[in-house]
């Protein structure tokens, strides 16, 4: 408490100044005449400021020597008004220009961006909606410098989407904190991380088309006064208000895109299903004759040649009135692609906002519907967002923001490899025969009830062997799941003097969450039912003391404050086991067996006290600091404690040189301390629920050794950049370079298992990142019937490990599919490399030769735990352009990355599978690599043997690609990609269409989304939607759904 | 300072409530004791990864797979030994270490007698250890489950100590039972300390055996010790269940696949000797059913692109070996009496080796549930790839030893290594690094990264510096 102590006596000290100052008042109102609420008022060169109210007016104490006002408003053109004698002004902004000054910072103040000595970038609510992003977090993507959004494949309707800002900031990746107004909220995510339905994570509840702007914090100097939680950013969200205007003003808009599947790997058309070219002879009980037929038992493609030959296909050996039937072997090359159905977004909402002198209010309303492209996928969202804002009195000012989200999925697909729940894409890409015919396929059930497939175990035995027919898991292994939550704040807040204000804030996030998962009787599973509920809580007591004051040519902006945090978290977990007694009674009591029970109750309290304080000196220098302290209720009572501060000064020198091409030139610098804690139930030994036997319980020693003697992790940043803008304005560059150190961070660190323990708890390691981001905006083209504007961003980061713990080289992030039964794939912190390291096997080479080694037999002579790359891409980075031509408005984003390597599952055993069109064609001596090696066929194999003699060895492909399973170096590729993500044309009517009807304003776009992958290293998988649902660490695709691309339009009536 | 008294009384809100703070950070979801039983059934639940596994059961050629066959090529060659520590050993070590710290012993003791419990503990450790020393060879022991000791990198000790030391444990073991209160959470016996007796001396008989080669005069001793001591005189079973978290793990394995058969060369074995054991160790081909013919067809092993259709090889049988609650075996008196015979034909005493052999066989078809005469079983026994060969006893016992270890894959692969009999395929394409058949499993890669100085020693000092597969264990020395 001695330094809170301090910190209060700082505060106090700055209360007992008082000094001269001037009473300013006026209104800002847009183009039209409407008030805008919320606009930023601020004293220029100082960091005095204020907002417009309701009705759009302000008043203000200008600190003497403050000579102009700057007007902000987002998607408003900033606005410099000199003071003169002036009292009473009357401003009116400029919709729509780039370059916004006020900035949402930590715990929601918002600040005057040159004051900032870090980076903050914001992003307006319309860039976010223009083109129907439903998830805020995909929205991202490409928009802010250093910020890499990955998502899941477009045909998980209401899937996952992940943002990792600056890399990776802790050894175990994590998440950026989302906050909306104020609150923050959960993200957790109920989907696996390996495979099954993917149920998006919580973040996504936000609905873009509530947002005004989205302000992305990145480094800890920005983050610091969110403390142990902001570690890794946090994407801080401002809805939307209601303005003080004449009636009621209602906005309408309906987005209407059908979606189709787009990228699916290429496949061959030459050879049908079985192991090898030769028909299969059948003689048939029935009439006693031989028939040709495929080996049906075979989930790969290395069969005969499609040539037309009649043979009978799987579903002439059912006893119906198909039975016998034969047909030509031909190929369906759209078989795949035909699965599919044409997937629909639509999104409705309605927002009807106003306000009076005192008040203003928003109720917004938003449904979303999407039907995926997968058969019988659904989501649905809907979304109310309740915004008030109120002067009781002069003095004291009543802010409630609720926001409720019910959202429900049905039939979401299964990603991942071999869920048990089906992933019919998976089989099509790995395990299928390429000549079936999909419509076959659609009559998955006989009359009697009985499941049909085409991977029959023989033709005399019709069961499943490996696949139910794709069309069983999408229509009767149907998941559901569904969430309510509400968040929202209530915030009072008191101005006690005209200098400081008192603010109390009750926040709450609350969420529960239910998922019911199924497998049908009759299939090749076991018939399966899982009810998963979940209650989460996280509550916010908030204090906030802000003090402003200026004291001639230096301003001073104070704040001090508490919180407390509460989160309260509950699940029920249980599944039958054994199966169900009554076929399809998807129901607990129908388990067969005894069902698994689980339950888990979290709590976990955080108190914190902190301020800052800044100070502004004329109107180009700043410097401000923060302190805070966290005591945390997961920590040991002796270690709970943890204190720590940041610094950032802004040097706006253009101010200075007074040059004219510069309009704007500012250098900032920070440094900041960021500390977090661990879990709640880390420190103190405990044992795990085992499987019971019968009726005896049986209990384990936990593979984690605790630790009483945890301390908190401490991560220190500095960052430095530059904000040059030229020509008015018009061309804009942002550098920024930072460096983030994390260390003695709290690890499960891997302990060799027979010390009977097979991790331990410790505080160890440090882990840097560095990079740079570049931000240049420019308008090209200003003109009143035709302007050019554009941005492109880009960032690189370079996360390394410097140090572990003693004795420990390498800190295993974790392991690929399979294990090491598939060949050992690895994803490792390794000192002294990147972050993210792929390890497993790969090509030897010998050396004096570029050529792999190989052996005799044409087997490539293997090396495990090769270093294979990280993870992590080199660049992220995206490029906007916005052309207006009279009312029209054309936009493009795309985004893009280099490097960052992953996985690919599909890719392997697409080829192991004979599937892929990579396994087809002709050899070096022109003949199909399908051909027998003596008839000059095979894949001719070209390396060194040991001795360094140079060869060709021709292979079978079907033992060419059977070697390379397990063989990562082959099947790991850059996640590089160039994505044309966003292409919008909209026009806006002109007013006096409407005449002076209700009609304010009406817009009608033309959208699509992801209409081009432009670029991709690797073929048949989109690298930008490969998180795998839960997953933290994204280095594998085990069994990618498709992405998809969408068309639609969008009309924005405003009333 | 009304405004600074404000401030401070409303900081000072939120740490109001200190006392529910320090207590936040109980779980309430975990138990921070529990009855020592339940380690017990949990530890002794794992000794079915040992009996029931597949792999292993591939190892000693029993089985093939038919169509994926990397399981058979050896694919899975480098193993993870550390859930064998930190899952049932750890356990196992905790119910001795509660047992005998007298802060925690009294209450320990409504498990049963402290004695029992640790004599308990202790067998099953040597159990634990000798199946996983059989399988890498020198480990982790001396200093093994020692972290809360502050050992977290064990050294090796090599498979000689390991050795010697088990049969200590085992003797100790079996000394110390006091007649108290047998264990509850018992699986296997139901606390009948009587039986654990004459597991444990099966167990030392066993090991005794395994290292006749190396150590003839221990060996003997030890064995001959145990036998005096009381071995088993009826088969010992894991029982597993009729429900699914408690299942056979062929069951298991069979319920949506159809990935394994009985091996060719063990079918062709059984057939050529009419053995009536075969339609108790395979099912009839399920094309031949449908067709109305059956018959028995063995898959052949490690073939590199099989061309055999599952419908067209033997499943393991349906009533014996793959139903929901088919008992495996962990010990059979059959193993016993081959014991025996082996001992004999070594000249360490004990009656006729060809009359334990015979016995041995005998106990097998009991164990099987073969109905015979015994007109029968001499039809059998004279049959001259069956009967025993005191001129080339090795090749009888081995040959016979491996149909008896039937699905006890371990303890199979094991005995082959031992007693380098029966001729074993050679995959053509073998994924192990020696290309030959395995004579030990590969540390798990993670020792390396982990534990490198012991692991650097370990390979330098007992496996001539190469961690392969190719290197044989110390007692395999022919």
């Amino acid at each position: 408490m001695k330094k809170l102590s301090l910190v209060l006596a700082l505060v106090c000290f700055a209360i007992g100044f008082t000094m001269a100052q001037r009473a300013i008042s006026g209104t800002v109102t847009d183009e039209k005449g409407e008030a805008l609420i919320g606009a930023s008022i601020l004293a220029k060169g100082t960091s005095t400021g204020t907002v417009t109210d309701v009705d759009g007016k302000f008043s203000l104490n200008l600190p003497a020597g403050a000579d102009a006002l700057v007007i902000s408003y987002t998607g408003f053109s900033t606005q410099e008004v000199t003071v003169g004698n002036q009292t009473t002004f009357s401003i009116s902004l400029v919709e729509g220009v780039m370059l916004e000054t006020a900035v949402v910072t930590a715990l929601n103040i918002s600040r005057d961006e040159k004051s900032l000595g870090y980076s903050v970038q914001q992003v307006g609510g319309e860039d976010l909606t223009r083109v129907q992003e439903t998830n805020i977090v995909g929205a991202l993507a490409g928009k802010v410098a250093g910020v890499q959004a990955v998502t899941s494949a477009g045909s998980a309707v209401g899937g996952s989407a992940k943002v990792r800002v600056r890399g990776v900031s802790g050894l175990t990746g994590g998440d950026p904190l989302f906050v909306v107004d104020g609150t923050p909220l959960a993200n957790n995510n109920f989907s696996s991380s390996t495979g099954g339905a993917d149920y998006g994570n919580l973040a996504s509840d936000i609905n873009p088309e509530d947002i005004e702007n989205i302000s992305v914090l990145k480094g800890p100097a920005a983050t610091a006064l969110y403390g142990e939680r902001a570690k890794y950013g946090v994407v801080m969200v401002t809805t939307k208000k209601g303005r003080a205007r004449q009636g009621l003003g209602i906005t309408f808009k309906s987005s209407l895109s059908v979606e189709n599947v787009y990228i699916l790997p290429e496949y061959q058309n030459d050879y049908a299903g079985g192991y090898d070219q030769n028909f299969i002879d059948v003689v048939d009980p029935v009439d006693g004759q031989t028939y040709k037929t495929l080996d049906y038992s075979a989930d790969e493609s290395w069969g005969p040649r499609i040539d037309g030959t009649v043979y009978r296909p799987w579903w002439s050996w059912y006893d119906d009135e198909n039975y016998g039937e034969t047909v030509p072997l031909t190929a369906n090359p759209d078989n795949v692609r035909d699965f599919y159905d044409t997937g629909t977004t639509n999104t409705n909402s309605i927002a009807f906002s106003g306000g009076t002198g005192n008040l203003g209010y928003r109720v917004g309303f938003t449904n979303l519907n999407q039907k995926g492209v997968i058969p019988n996928s659904e989501f649905n969202r809907n979304n109310i967002n309740v915004s008030l804002n109120a002067d009781v009195t002069k003095k004291f000012t009543v802010i409630a923001n609720l926001n409720m989200v019910f959202s429900d999925g049905s039939g979401r697909p299964s990603f991942g490899y071999s869920p048990i729940f089906g992933n019919s894409t998976q089989s099509f890409n790995q395990w299928f025969q390429r000549q079936l015919n999909i419509d076959e396929l659609r009559n998955y059930k006989a009359a009697d009830g009985s499941f049909r497939t085409w991977n029959i175990r023989s033709t005399s035995d019709p069961r499943p062997l490996y696949w139910d027919s794709p069309f069983f898991a999408v229509t009767e292994n149907i998941p559901t799941d569904s969430r309510n939550r509400y968040f929202g704040d209530i915030t009072l807040r008191y101005a006690l003097t005209d200098n400081l204000s008192i603010q109390g804030a009750v926040r709450r996030d609350n969420f529960n969450q239910r998922i019911e998962e199924r497998i049908a009787s009759g299939g090749l599973e076991e018939a399966y039912y899982r009810e998963y509920v979940a209650d989460g809580q996280e509550d916010n007591f908030e204090l906030l003391a802000t003090y402003q004051q200026n004291f001639g040519e230096i301003s001073l902006d104070a704040n001090l404050g508490g919180n407390l945090r509460q989160n309260r978290f509950h699940e029920n977990n249980a599944a039958t086991v054994g199966g169900l007694n009554v076929p399809n009674l998807f129901n607990l009591g129908a388990s067969v067996d005894r069902p698994t029970l689980s339950s888990r109750i979290t709590r976990k309290d955080v108190q914190s006290a902190f301020a800052a304080l800044n100070l502004g000196y004329k109107n180009f220098l700043y410097v401000g600091g923060t302190i805070r302290n966290d005591w945390s209720s997961a920590l040991p009572v002796d270690n709970n404690s943890y204190l720590y501060p940041s610094g950032n000064v802004s040097l706006v020198f253009s101010e200075l040189l007074g040059a004219d091409f510069l309009s704007y030139g500012k250098l900032r610098a920070s440094v900041a301390q960021v500390g977090s804690d661990v879990d709640p139930y880390r420190i103190a030994f405990s044992y795990g629920i085992g499987t019971p036997y019968g009726s005896s319980p049986s209990f384990n020693v936990p593979d984690l050794l605790p630790n009483e003697d945890l301390r908190p992790a401490i991560t220190t940043s500095w960052e430095t950049g530059v904000d040059l803008r030229f020509m008015g304005d018009r061309l804009g560059l942002d550098v920024t370079y930072y460096n983030n150190n994390s260390k003695d961070e709290i690890l499960a660190i891997q302990v060799p298992g027979a010390s009977g323990f097979s991790t331990a708890l410790i505080n160890a390691g440090n882990i840097q990142s560095k990079g740079f981001e570049v931000g240049i905006t420019a308008e090209p083209v200003t003109g009143s019937n035709f302007s050019w504007t554009t941005r492109i961003n880009f960032a690189n980061n370079q996360t390394e490990i410097i140090e572990l713990t003693e004795g420990i080289s390498n800190y295993k992030l974790a392991d690929g599919i399979g294990g090491q039964g598939w060949g050992g794939l690895t994803l490792n912190a390794a000192i002294g490399e990147q972050w993210g390291l792929l390890r497993g096997g790969g090509y030897t080479y010998i050396e004096g030769s570029d050529l792999p080694r190989i052996n005799a037999n044409g087997s490539y002579v293997r090396t495990a735990n090769k270093d294979l790359g990280s993870i992590l891409p080199d660049f992220t980075g995206g490029f906007t352009n916005t052309f207006r031509i009279y009312g029209l408005e054309i936009g493009a984003h795309i985004d893009f990355q280099a490097g960052g390597k992953f996985f690919s599952v599909t890719k392997m055993f697409n080829n192991y599978s004979g599937l892929g069109a990579e396994t087809v064609g002709n050899n070096d001596k022109g003949n199909p690599i399908r051909n027998p090696i003596e008839e000059g066929g095979g894949i001719g194999v070209h390396g060194v043997l040991a001795d360094g003699t140079e060869t060709t060895v021709y292979v079978e492909p079907i033992t060419y690609y059977a070697r390379l399973f397990g063989f990562h170096e082959k099947w790991i590729y850059d996640a590089s990609f160039i994505k044309l993500r966003e292409v919008s044309i909209g026009y806006n009517l002109p007013k006096r269409l409407f005449g002076n009807g209700g009609i304010q304003s009406l817009k009608i776009a033309l959208i699509a989304r992801n209409p081009l992958l432009i670029y991709s290293a690797v073929e048949g998988i989109d690298p930008s939607e490969i998180l795998p649902g839960a997953n933290n660490l994204i280095f594998e695709e085990r069994g990618q759904l498709p992405s998809v691309r969408s068309y639609g339009i969008s009309v924005t009536l405003g009333l | 300072m009304k405004i600074k008294n404000l401030i401070y009384a409303l900081l000072l809100v939120s740490f109001t409530s200190c006392g529910e703070f320090d207590d936040l950070n109980v779980d309430p979801n975990n138990p921070v004791s529990v009855q020592t039983g339940t380690l017990i059934t949990s530890a002794q639940r794992s000794m079915s990864d040992a009996v029931g596994s597949s792999l292993g059961a591939l190892y000693a050629q029993h089985i093939a797979d038919i169509i994926y066959t990397e399981g058979g090529r050896y694919q899975s060659i480098v193993a993870d030994f550390s859930t064998w520590y930190s899952g049932p050993l750890q356990n196992l070590q905790t119910v001795i270490d509660l047992n005998t710290d007298p802060a925690t012993s009294t209450s320990a003791a409504a498990s049963g007698s402290n004695a029992n419990q640790i004599a308990l503990a202790r067998i099953l450790k040597a159990y634990f250890f000798h199946f996983l020393t059989d399988r890498w060879g020198a480990l982790p022991y001396s200093e093994a489950l020692k972290a809360r000791g502050g050992i977290y990198s064990p050294k090796y000790d090599s498979q000689e100590a390991i050795y010697d030391d088990l049969l200590k444990e085992l003797k100790e073991a079996v000394a110390q039972m006091d007649g108290g209160a047998g264990v509850k959470g018992d699986i296997i016996f139901d606390g009948d300390m009587d039986s654990w007796k004459r597991f444990a001396n099966t167990l030392r008989m066993n090991i005794a055996l395994r290292m006749a080669d190396v150590s003839n005069g221990k060996a003997q001793s030890e064995f001959n010790d145990a036998i005096t001591a009381g071995v088993i005189t009826a088969d010992v079973f894991y029982p597993y269940l009729g429900e699914a978290n408690n299942e056979n793990p062929w069951f298991a394995s069979f319920r949506t696949r159809t990935d394994f058969a009985v091996s060719e060369h063990l079918v062709d074995y059984l057939k050529a000797t009419n053995d009536p054991r075969l339609p108790k160790f395979a099912d009839p081909t399920l094309n031949s059913v449908a067709a109305g013919n059956p018959i028995y067809t063995g898959m052949p092993y490690g073939v590199t692109n099989p061309t055999s259709l599952p419908p067209d090889v033997s499943y393991p049988n349906s009533t014996y070996v793959k139903c929901q609650d088919c008992p495996l075996p962990i010990y059979t008196v059959a193993q016993v009496n081959f014991a025996k015979a082996e001992a004999a034909a070594r000249g360490w005493g004990g009656g006729s080796a060809e009359d334990h052999f015979k016995a041995a066989i005998q106990a097998s078809w009991d164990q099987w549930d073969v109905s015979y005469t015994a007109g029968e079983f001499d039809t059998y026994y004279n049959q001259a790839n069956v009967k025993w060969d005191a001129g080339n006893w090795k090749a009888s016992l081995a040959q016979q030893k491996w149909v008896g270890l039937f699905i006890q894959g371990y303890e199979g692969w094991a005995e082959w290594r031992r007693l380098n009999g029966p001729t074993f395929v050679v995959p053509a394409e073998p994924l192990n690094p020696s290309g030959g058949i395995p004579l030990r499993n590969i540390y798990p890669t993670t020792e390396a990264s982990l534990n490198g100085v012991n692991y650097s020693a370990a390979v330098t000092q007992f496996l001539g510096g190469n961690d392969s597969d190719g290197v044989r264990l110390w007692w395999d020395v022919n």
